[in-house]
C-alpha cells in the first residue's frame, strides 16, 4: 500500500516502541495515510488493522475519537479556525464569516471543488496572536477579516505559515515564519 | 533588586538558538554533561526535592515527590513521557519553547531520565503542533549525533532514546493517563487512579510524565542549584515561571519572571498595559479556562499557586486572559463551556451529558432564550459533575461555572431577564470543530 515509502515511514514509527507493542504507533500512522490521502480510506484502515492485529473496528474507533483524523475527505487543506475564547475576543466569528463567504462554504464543510475544508478548532495555543488558525501544517497568526483574501492567496502560492501584518493604506502582507523553520539544520 | 535574568527564554528572538551549535554556545548541554559524570540519581532526585518545584502543566504536584514515587525495585522498564499536549484554553508558552528552544527541553529529559533510572522517553505533542514537532525532531537528531543521546550519552555510560509522537486534536491527551493511553495507539481515555502512573503507566510499566516547561526549568536548576531556585519566589512558590498573557493587553505574549509577581505587575510592567486607553481592565483569568476568574479589583493578587487559591481561583498553567469591560461574562461562560462540551472523551455519563447540558443552557441564555431557574440549573448540574468522573476534566468545567456565576451575579441575571447585553461582544456561537 503507498509504496516503499510508506512503509518504511511505518517502520521508523514502530522502530520507537517495544518489540510487542507495535501498536503503540497507530496514530502516527494513521498521519502518515492522512499525509497522502487526505483522509482514512477503508483499505487502509484494513491494512493498519491487519498489520498491527487488532480489529478494523479499533481502527476506526481511534479515527472517529480525534478531530483530526477523517474518515471521508474534509479538502484536500483543512483550515482549522481557532474557536476558543481568546481568539473569540479578538473577532474569530467576523473572519470566521470572512473565510465562509471567500471560500463559498460554511463552518464544517468544504468547498466544491473539493480544495478547502473549513472546520473550528479549539484553542490552537497562539492566543497572543488571536484569531489565529492552522491550514494545513502551517500556524497564521493576527487574522483580521480584511486579509483572509491576502491569507489563502498566500496559500494558493504555497507559502508557509506566517503573522499577518497591516499595513496603513489597509492591505495586509504576510510575514513568513522562515527564521522559525530551520533551514539548513542537521 | 536585580533585574530578573530569563532562564527559560535565553535565547530570546535568536531564530538560530533552534540548533544545538547556539544552543551549546550558550553553555548547552554542560550541565547535563557535569551531572552525569559527578552526580548520582538519588542526589539528582534530592536536588529537584530541595528545590520546590512545582509541575508547570497545571496542578502544580511537586515535581521531586512525583520522580520519589518510581518503585525501586521494579524489574521493569521505566519511562519518561513528556507532556507537549498544550491544550488549556489560553495557554502557549510550551508551544514557544518547543518551536524555539527545544534544546534546553531535551537537556532537561537527560537530567529526569538519568535522575529515573529510564533509558527510553517519549515527547508526546498535539497535532495541531506539527512545527513543534518538527523542530523537536530536528533537534533531537542534532543531539543524537553529537552524542549526547543514544547509547552512551557524553560518553558517560547511560543510554537514553527520546521518541516523538503526534496526537490528532483531543484535549483530553493532556491529561497523563489519557495521554497515556493516546500513546499506546488507542482513544485517549483518562484511566481509573490508582495505580498511579509512576507505577502503572505506559505499558503498564512505571512512568514519569512532566510538562514540557518542568524540563525546561532543570538545566538551569542542575547548574545553579537549589538555592538559586529558591532565591525567586515566596514559599512553596519557588522558581522562574512563564506567563502566556493573551486578550486586551499592549503586547501578549510569552513573558518571563519569578513565581510570585502580581497579576498588576505582569499586566502594566511586562504587557503595556490595557490595549486601548479609553477602556477599563474587567478580569482575567490567570491559568486557563479551568481557573477561577478575577476581578480587576483583585489584580494586586500574587500570581502563585497558593495565593490566587484566596481570591477563588488557581495558577493553572499559567495561561493569562486578560479581558477589558467590553467582555461579556456570560459569553465568556459559553465559550468554555462550549469548548468542555467538545472536548469531554464520553467515557463518564455526568461529564459527558453534563458538559453538554451546561453547554446548551447557557447558549440559550446566550441567545435570549433563557428559561427562569436556569443559572440554578446550571449549578446544579455543575455540582452534579464534580467529582463524579474518571478524571479531572468534568472538575475543570464546574470551576469556572461556579466563579463566573459567583463573581458577576448580575450580567447573568441581566441575560436571564433581557436576553442580551449592551457589550460589544458578540454571543457565542453555537460551534464545536
Amino acid at each position: 500500500m503507498y509504496g516503499d515509502d510508506f512503509i518504511k515511514e511505518l517502520e521508523a514509527h514502530e522502530a520507537q516502541f517495544p518489540e510487542d507493542r507495535k501498536r503503540a504507533a497507530l496514530l502516527l500512522s494513521l498521519h502518515s495515510v492522512q499525509d497522502r490521502e487526505g483522509y482514512v480510506p477503508e483499505a487502509a484502515i484494513d491494512f493498519l488493522a491487519e498489520r498491527y492485529g487488532i480489529s478494523a473496528a479499533d481502527v476506526r474507533g481511534v479515527i472517529s475519537f480525534y478531530t483530526m483524523f477523517f474518515d471521508e475527505h474534509p479538502g484536500e487543506k483543512v483550515i482549522w479556525l481557532c474557536r476558543t475564547f481568546s481568539c473569540e475576543v479578538m473577532g474569530a466569528q467576523a473572519v470566521r464569516e470572512a473565510f465562509e463567504k471567500r471560500l463559498g462554504c460554511e463552518i464544517g464543510g468544504k468547498t466544491d471543488c473539493g480544495k478547502y475544508g473549513l472546520r473550528w478548532q479549539e484553542c490552537l495555543a497562539a492566543c497572543d496572536h488571536a484569531p489565529c488558525a492552522l491550514i494545513g501544517k502551517d500556524m497564521y497568526y493576527d487574522l483580521t477579516p480584511e486579509a483572509v483574501n491576502v491569507v489563502l492567496d498566500h496559500v494558493e502560492a504555497g507559502g508557509g505559515g506566517g503573522t499577518l501584518r497591516t499595513k496603513p493604506d489597509g492591505g495586509a502582507t504576510i510575514e513568513n515564519f522562515d527564521h522559525l523553520l530551520a533551514k539548513g539544520g542537521a | 533588586m536585580a533585574a530578573y535574568e530569563p532562564v527559560l527564554l535565553r535565547g530570546g528572538d535568536d531564530p538560530d538558538f533552534i540548533n544545538i551549535d547556539a544552543y551549546m554556545k550558550a553553555g548547552g548541554y554542560e550541565t547535563a554533561k557535569k551531572v552525569l559524570a559527578g552526580k548520582s540519581p538519588e542526589e539528582c532526585i534530592e536536588l529537584v526535592k530541595d528545590s520546590g518545584l512545582r509541575g508547570r502543566g497545571g496542578a502544580g504536584f511537586p515535581t521531586g515527590m512525583k520522580w520519589s514515587f518510581l518503585p525501586k525495585d521494579s524489574d521493569k522498564p521505566t519511562y519518561i513521557v513528556v507532556n507537549a499536549d498544550e491544550s488549556e484554553p489560553g495557554t502557549f508558552k510550551d508551544r514557544f519553547l518547543l518551536e524555539r528552544n527545544p534544546h534546553q527541553m531535551i537537556e532537561g529529559i537527560i537530567l529526569c531520565a538519568y535522575a529515573c533510572g529510564s533509558n527510553q522517553a517519549y515527547v508526546y505533542f498535539r497535532g495541531e503542533f506539527p512545527l513543534g514537532y518538527a523542530t523537536v525532531n530536528r533537534a533531537i537528531k542534532q543531539a543524537e549525533e553529537k552524542g549526547f543521546l543514544g547509547a552512551n550519552c557524553f560518553g558517560k555510560g547511560f543510554e537514553l532514546k527520546i521518541g516523538t509522537y503526534l496526537g490528532a486534536g483531543a484535549y483530553i491527551c493532556g491529561e497523563e493517563t489519557g495521554l497515556l493511553e493516546s500513546l499506546e495507539g488507542k482513544r485517549g481515555h483518562p484511566r481509573n487512579k490508582p495505580p498511579f502512573p509512576a507505577l502503572v503507566g505506559l505499558f503498564n510499566c512505571p512512568t514519569i510524565i512532566n510538562n514540557v516547561e518542568s524540563l525546561a526549568v532543570l538545566p538551569p536548576l542542575f547548574e545553579r542549584g537549589a538555592d538559586w531556585f529558591k532565591s525567586l519566589g515566596s514559599e512553596k512558590n519557588w522558581g522562574p515561571k512563564l506567563w502566556c498573557v493573551s486578550g486586551h493587553v499592549a503586547k501578549p505574549g510569552v513573558y518571563e519572571t519569578a513565581l510570585g509577581i502580581t497579576i498588576e505587575e505582569l499586566i502594566e510592567e511586562h504587557c503595556g498595559g490595557i490595549h486601548d486607553k479609553s477602556r477599563k481592565l474587567k478580569a482575567c483569568i490567570p491559568g486557563g479556562s479551568s481557573c477561577g476568574i478575577v476581578k480587576a479589583e483583585e489584580f494586586g493578587t500574587k500570581l502563585d499557586f497558593d495565593a490566587l487559591r484566596e481570591v477563588g481561583s488557581s495558577l493553572g498553567t499559567g495561561g493569562v486572559m486578560v479581558w477589558d469591560d467590553t467582555v461579556c461574562i456570560p459569553a465568556a461562560l459559553a465559550n468554555h463551556s462550549e469548548f468542555y462540551a467538545e472536548e469531554s472523551c464520553g467515557q463518564c455519563t455526568p461529564c459527558r451529558q453534563g458538559c453538554a447540558w451546561a453547554a446548551s443552557i447557557l447558549h440559550r441564555l446566550m441567545h435570549g432564550e433563557g428559561q427562569p431557574g436556569d443559572l440554578q440549573e446550571l449549578q446544579r448540574i455543575a455540582k452534579g459533575f464534580t467529582g463524579t468522573t474518571i478524571c479531572a476534566l468534568a472538575d475543570a468545567a464546574a470551576i469556572p461555572i461556579h466563579s463566573y456565576l459567583a463573581k458577576f451575579p448580575e450580567e447573568f441575571e441581566h441575560h436571564l431577564r433581557h436576553g442580551s447585553c449592551d457589550l460589544a461582544r458578540p454571543a457565542a456561537a453555537g460551534a464545536g470543530a
